[in-house]
């Protein structure tokens, strides 16, 4: 104690407490440096661990695959007569009950869920000979894959997978099959149905396999396996570590991520560095972005991935790829209890690479205490001496703060229903360029009310990244680092903004930090399926068809504290106005 | 008949007003006009309180039923869902099935009133509590000069405050608990021991640990008497609160089908903590966690940890006898088995007289922000545990614990600055500090 009470002195004695106060905003900088730095060496060696079962029940490739050639015909078989589907044009009603009445052949009951909003799903259950059929495993077949081709192969390979399994005595829990439409609304809307209203069902869901094989080839040259959930769940590491180890197992060469064909074999840091990143845009962006199937069963507590087969010049045959699915049910045929509990939260960098939480959760939290910082500094580094915080301009920030969240929020809403994008962008644009358009000064705002401004504005947006930190991690840190320029706009009456360069300069940084001409840039830059503004009715839809809330967190998260900010730009009263007002009160 | 005997014979044969008793709704007495300060003030606080739960209401008209079903509003003890259990049971049958924990005769009175007005019953309560710290606070700023807070502020804080409003939403029952600490409080700073009494028994009856109130109550009338009128106080206010709590028992029992289940089900079960279920407190997670043999022994730990600072608190702040008060609520919360967000949205409300000791308190902010984080993190964190599965029973505890760290922080600052403003006397020197950031 006696050191650290020196120590205490020493810094008092030398007036470090002021100048350490007056570095914050520099301080902040390098915080955001040293996050940014967090994540980039994630990648190195000795950074990153390998895969492996945490759960020992589940064997995965243990026991010998019989999904082999002797089942080849029949899956042709049925492949020939999906195809006259496609031939023929059946509509989704007859080509429903064909498949129907080839699953009843062989013991499956069947139901149709006719949806209100979206397409019919025809579901099926084989019940467990043995065990209690409280839990269920699902093979979920869209008819259309995310890319819109008829999922042949797929089809095809489900039901002879089923007819398969069909005559096995080893399930102890129920199998379902479900044929949607769609791999999107129509088989999220069957998801809900399932845990809501549905009289035939087979118990809890405790993992899903997506199929997805368009086409009517025989062959296949490697797997991508999907696995972002929306919200920021992620399936269990295991069931994804099961698909992964089966694939290879198999012969077959896992891409995750979209990886292209010729950089799957890669696996050094830029490689690594990269499958990251993509991992990090894929799950900010799932449910936006095209689905594949496995977002579909989120948040109901299932293990989802999806299975694509891609290419169809490779040497793998079809039951091949068959035998992924088939190990994977027996594996979690396998388990006991449940999934391992420490494995929802992860990064993958490689096929066979994780992270885990612990090591790139600390980065986001840094990018949540920068804003932090930031608002400290807005608080303490003010021309108006001795910070006080429970005052008038506090008061009066908290109701401003107040009275844009609600705005907010009926902005968001109305743009759910009005989907106008012109406008929107429109808006924002007039929005960054009022502080320079208004040159009348504001009676509303003070000098000290926009520092008060700023420290509720940062404050809001690091409680706003630190509430979504653990639920959806790649959400808050790409939040977070691109909201950041919003930290370096000055207040105009500061007497920067005097000048036309630091105005032209606080006008680029509100542009870029503002959220929708943000998402707009970043979204154009990295994704090429977000050609052009898309992406807003994209967010919307994601919203509207799957629930996935990412356009309201970027609504009522990020904008207000942007509006908090773009205010405290306003020209104001010049602070000799402020000064006496401080001496009155 | 045979209690005003028994009363005067105590007095020596002096007859003796015993309002509480004779007043046939102790609610009337309260709210007579006696009570309130100016009645335009009273009206326009009702009007804000009622105006902004209608409001709630009608913008978001399923909140209040998932806010009952969320761990930070309702709790066993004190949720609407488990009350509506009770109503559909018959009287006497009440305390069989181990799911209510509401003390009897509230369970009767709500009985008596239709469900379809038990919104309106509750906005009603939150009303009175209101008015009641717009009568109390008149009467601090009579008794201490230098509480400088205007009269409206607490009752318009209570009215708006987010946490008062979603508890009301959820019909929790910690409100009538609060409106017995309002009056009890209120009664204490007027002098009058029978009242003071009545309602510490009447807050003790609703939620058992309030009862300890008694203590820092205690010292309101103790103030300025001689020693030998010290004694006849404190037996006079002893005689008064054990008689309240046998006439409540005795009714309690005899509404409860002539059964003492009900000592079991509302009072021992929340002492013994009965019903393991997470909550914002700290006990839960112990007795989810915990090896059996331990649990007599931390049950017993956290009910001695509980009660073994009332007393000396009251002792030590005799001087200061609303401090002792309101640090005894905030301690109570902190240490109880099922606290809900409720009764943090009502210990805040008292914060406010202690506007003068703030220039003392050094860790407002971070205090503040260490809740407002507890608050934002708790529901995410249970959704990861109970809802998405992602997570486990620890995610939750680690909030409790920061809530607790709060609540802990604003507790202990506020002692440091009570401390100081005792050691400074009446000239304030907030800038004699060790450290200032």
């Amino acid at each position: 104690m006696g050191l650290l009470t020196n120590i205490h002195r020493k810094i008092i004695a030398m007036g470090l407490v002021p100048k350490l106060l007056k570095q914050l905003p520099n301080f902040g900088k390098v915080l955001l440096l040293v996050s940014f730095v967090m994540m980039a060496i994630i990648p190195l060696d000795g950074q990153y661990r390998r895969t492996y079962i945490s759960e020992n029940a589940l064997m995965p490739s243990q026991a010998y695959s019989y999904f082999r050639e002797s089942e080849w015909n029949v899956v042709r078989g049925y492949r020939t007569q999906i195809e006259e589907f496609v031939k023929n044009g059946t509509s989704m009603e007859d080509r429903n009950k064909l498949v129907a009445s080839w699953l009843q052949d062989f013991g499956v009951k069947t139901s149709v869920y006719h949806s209100e909003k979206h397409n019919d799903t025809l579901y099926g259950i084989l019940h467990t000979p043995r065990g209690d059929g409280t839990e269920a495993i699902v093979l979920s077949i869209p008819w259309y894959n995310g890319d819109g081709d008829f999922n042949v192969g797929g089809a095809a390979l489900g039901l002879g997978l089923f007819r398969y399994f069909s005559r096995w005595p080893v399930w102890s829990k129920n199998l379902m099959i479900v044929f949607s439409e769609d791999p999107r609304e129509s088989l999220r809307d069957w998801v809900n149905a399932y845990h809501t209203s549905m009289d035939l069902t087979g118990g809890s869901i405790e993992a899903a396999i997506t199929l997805d094989y368009a086409g009517n080839g025989d062959f296949l040259d490697y797997v991508e396996v999907y696995y972002d959930g929306l919200n920021g769940e992620l399936p269990n590491l295991d069931l994804l570590n099961v698909a992964i180890q089966v694939t290879q197992h198999e012969g077959m060469k896992v891409s995750l991520n979209g990886i292209e064909k010729d950089q799957i074999d890669e696996n050094d840091y830029f490689s690594r560095l990269r499958t990251m990143g993509l991992g990090i845009r894929d799950s900010t962006l799932a449910g936006i972005k095209k689905t594949h199937g496995n977002e579909a069963f989120s948040g109901w507590r299932i293990q989802a991935v999806t299975l694509k087969a891609c290419g169809n010049e490779g040497n793998i045959d079809i039951t091949t790829f068959g035998r992924v699915p088939e190990a994977i049910f027996r594996s979690v045929n396998n388990l006991l209890e449940k999934f391992h509990q420490s494995f929802f939260f992860y990064l993958i960098l490689a096929p066979k690479n994780f992270v885990s939480i612990s090591s790139y959760l600390p980065s986001a939290v840094i990018v949540s205490i920068v804003y932090a910082t930031f608002s400290l500094d807005a608080l303490v580094n003010t021309p108006f001496g001795s910070p006080i915080f429970y005052n008038t301009e506090s008061l009066l920030s908290l109701i401003i703060l107040s009275v844009i969240l609600i705005v907010s929020y009926l902005f968001s809403q109305a743009f759910v229903y009005f989907p106008n994008t012109e406008v929107l962008l429109g808006i924002n644009a007039i929005l960054i360029l009022i502080p320079y358009i208004l040159k009348q000064k504001s009676s509303l705002l003070n000098e000290a009310l926009t520092y008060r401004l700023r420290v509720f504005g940062y404050l809001y947006m690091s409680l706003v990244l630190t509430s979504l930190l653990v639920i959806n991690f790649a959400l808050a840190f790409v939040m977070g680092v691109l909201a950041a320029p919003m930290l370096l706009v000055q207040t105009q009456s500061s007497g920067v903004a005097r000048n036309t360069k630091s105005a032209i300069r606080n006008i680029i940084l509100l542009a870029i930090s503002n959220p929708y001409f943000s998402i707009l840039i970043i979204s154009n830059l990295t994704d090429t399926e977000m050609a052009g503004t898309v992406i807003f009715s994209k967010l919307v839809s994601a919203w509207s068809d799957l629930h996935c809330w990412t356009w309201f967190v970027v609504c009522i998260g990020w904008f207000p504290a942007w509006l908090l900010i773009l205010l405290s730009c306003l020209q104001c009263p010049s602070s000799s106005n402020v000064d006496e007002q401080k001496k009155t009160q | 008949m045979a209690l005003e005997t028994l009363m005067g014979a105590l007095q020596g044969g002096k007859r003796i007003q015993l309002h509480p008793w004779y007043c046939p709704l102790p609610l009337l007495s309260a709210m007579s006009a006696r009570t309130l300060p100016t009645p335009v003030l009273a009206a326009l606080v009702c009007g804000l309180c009622v105006a902004v739960r209608m409001l709630g209401w009608l913008l978001f008209p399923s909140l209040g039923e998932a806010l009952d079903k969320s761990a930070e509003f309702s709790s066993p003890v004190s949720s609407y869902r488990s009350l509506r259990e009770a109503l559909v049971v018959a009287s006497g049958t009440m305390y069989d099935g181990g799911v209510v924990h509401h003390p009897p005769l509230l369970i009767e009175a709500l009985r008596a009133v239709p469900t379809a007005y038990h919104r309106a019953l509750f906005v009603a309560m939150d009303c009175l509590v209101a008015v009641q710290f717009l009568r109390m606070t008149a009467q601090i700023k009579r008794r201490y000069a230098s509480i400088s807070v205007p009269v409206w502020l607490p009752a318009v804080v209570y009215a708006v405050n987010p946490l008062s409003i979603m508890s009301c939403l959820s019909q929790s029952s910690v409100v009538f608990a609060h409106w017995a600490i309002v009056n009890a409080v209120s009664d204490a700073l007027g002098g009058s021991i029978p009242h003071t009494a009545l309602f510490v028994s009447l807050a003790g009856y609703f939620a058992v640990y309030p009862a300890l109130l008694l203590f820092p109550l205690a010292t309101f009338l103790l103030a300025r008497r001689s020693a030998a009128g010290r004694v006849s106080v404190l037996v006079k206010l002893g005689l008064f609160v054990v008689l309240n709590a046998a006439v409540l028992l005795a009714a309690s029992y005899k509404v409860s089908g002539d059964s003492w289940l009900f000592l079991r089900a509302s009072y021992f079960s929340l002492l013994n903590f009965e019903v393991v279920t997470p909550n914002l407190g700290l006990w839960w997670y112990f007795f989810a966690e915990m090896f059996t043999e331990f649990i007599p022994f931390f049950k017993a730990v956290y009910n001695l940890f509980l009660l073994s600072p009332v007393v000396p608190l009251a002792i030590r702040f005799n001087a200061q006898p609303l401090f002792a008060t309101v640090v005894t609520m905030g301690w109570i919360l902190l240490m109880k088995p099922y606290p809900v967000l409720g009764e943090y949205g009502f210990w805040f409300v008292w914060l406010l007289y202690f506007q003068p000791l703030a220039g003392y308190m050094r860790y407002k902010v971070f205090a503040m922000l260490l809740y407002i984080h507890g608050i934002m993190l708790s529901p995410i964190f249970y959704h990861l545990w109970i809802g998405s599965g992602a997570g486990n029973s620890n995610f939750f505890y680690a909030v409790s614990l920061v809530n607790a760290l709060a609540v802990g922080t604003i507790l202990s600052d506020l002692l440091w600055g009570m401390l100081r403003h005792e050691y400074d006397g009446d000239k304030p020197d907030f800038d004699r500090k060790l450290a200032q950031i």
